[in-house]
């Protein structure tokens, strides 16, 4: 058995990049194991679809052999991991066109009222959430959930820390008129 | 005390115990007696609360995913993504996009002017064997005038780490980037090359900046930093998370301030 196993999978978490980066599948398995939750769940709040976050899951681990020959094992490589899935996801959000492009204004009188129901209820603002315009609900996890600062928010998406902080005050509007608490 | 309601970023900034929120205490003292903002605060817990544990769901288990994976990698599939180094989106790709069309500019141009009687070639030939009562063509650039500079810089040293700008006017700009070297480096470019440098064991002061620009090189591997302008703290770093307390922008990887406050 290599050496660098431990019975619970890799130990060393340098030797298990360098067999991922080697192509060896026992070790994209422990990988999986591994961060599997991480990448899917950063995919998960950026995208808004399980479907989605599935497919760039698969993306993340697929790409990562390759990927890995430009870490330089410098900081966390989960937060390396982290940002690689982030900006994939982003990346993938800005090749499609169709999804949430409705806002608040736009929503159905119907879904409207429904939202408003009941500030406390946590589905409510699950929903709220999910509903928000994909620039807005991207800084609002990046920030919120992920906490990321405005200027590293800023390099992900391209635009300015100020651009960041409005928006982020923007989708807090939002949510607060979708939840009924205004 | 607050007479008024709080505006809504301090409310928020209460609510997430944000760490630069400096308006804790009056706004407590605030919310004691407001049931209006208190129900805005557990607002903005709630929601946070909720994003953080409601969108988080699981991965997919291994035992079907995994298959998947390896079947598309197996099938050669290949994804290439966006990593550090070569950051993928569209802003990144644009320099790329760009050198190529100049590029193609110049080989079309290149060929036009091999062709006999091409506007392009009339056009260098004028150029270039104008009668001589023409203003002769200035092939040559002026000198450029010195880049000034001057820096210093210090090993990384436990605990906090800083640079503290004394007297600065609003003349200077600043621009402050998270680097992979392993020194703390301050280095005033132009006017600014004028200015004081007073190293020390675990912080660089820069004193006498007028005008001109100063960079600000800080290691990543430097667990706590702090920029201070005069006595106002600008850009606290924490471990991974580098937060920016004045207004400024970001221009690539760096913070760009005025030395305005």
């Amino acid at each position: 058995m290599d050496s660098t196993r431990s019975s619970g999978g890799w130990a060393d978490e340098t030797a298990l990049l360098g067999a991922i980066r080697s192509g060896d599948a026992d070790a994209l398995g422990a990988a999986y194991g591994r961060w599997g939750n991480l990448v899917y769940a950063a995919a998960f709040r950026i995208l808004g679809s399980a479907s989605d976050a599935e497919d760039l899951l698969q993306d993340v681990f697929i790409g990562l052999p390759r990927a890995l020959k430009r870490y330089e094992e410098q900081g966390s490589f989960e937060s390396w991991l982290k940002r690689v899935t982030i900006r994939a996801a982003l990346m993938a959000q800005r090749s499609q066109t169709r999804r949430r492009e409705d806002t608040m204004d736009a929503l159905p009188p119907e879904r409207a009222r429904a939202a408003s129901r009941d500030p406390s209820d946590e589905l409510t603002i699950a929903a709220a959430i999910e509903r928000l315009p994909f620039e807005m609900r991207a800084v609002f996890m990046l920030k919120e959930v992920e906490g990321y600062s405005h200027a590293e928010i800023a390099a992900l998406l391209g635009i300015t820390s100020g651009a960041s902080a409005a928006r982020l005050f923007r989708a807090w509007r939002m949510l607060r008129t979708s939840v009924g608490t205004s | 005390m607050m007479g008024r309601h709080p505006a809504f970023q301090q409310i928020r900034a209460f609510a997430l115990a944000d760490g630069n929120f400096a308006g804790r205490p009056p706004l407590a003292a605030h919310l004691e007696e407001c049931q209006e903002c208190r129900d805005e605060v557990s607002f903005v817990r709630q929601v946070v609360l909720v994003a953080r544990e409601r969108l988080a769901p699981a991965a997919p288990p291994s035992d079907w995913m995994l298959p998947r994976i390896l079947a598309r990698r197996d099938a050669g599939g290949v994804v290439i993504l966006p990593t550090d180094r070569e950051p993928g989106g569209p802003s990144a790709r644009s320099p790329r996009i760009m050198r190529l069309t100049v590029a193609l500019l110049f080989a079309g141009a290149g060929v036009a002017a091999a062709l006999p009687g091409s506007p392009i070639r009339v056009w260098i030939r004028n150029a270039l064997w104008a009668p001589s009562s023409e203003v002769p063509l200035q092939l040559t650039q002026p000198p450029a005038a010195a880049r000034r500079e001057a820096g210093v810089s210090i090993s990384i040293a436990p605990g906090e780490m800083w640079v503290a700008v004394e007297g600065a006017t609003p003349d200077v700009t600043i621009r402050l980037r998270v680097t992979n070297e392993s020194a703390l480096a301050v280095r005033a470019i132009g006017d600014a090359a004028d200015a004081e440098f007073s190293p020390r064991a675990s912080g660089i002061g820069v004193s006498r900046l007028n005008s001109g620009v100063l960079e600000v090189d800080v290691p990543h591997a430097a667990h706590r930093f702090a920029l201070r302008i005069g006595r106002v703290t600008y850009v606290v770093k924490d471990g991974e998370r580098l937060q920016v307390l004045a207004p400024g922008d970001s221009i690539g990887a760096q913070v760009v301030f005025s030395a305005r406050r």
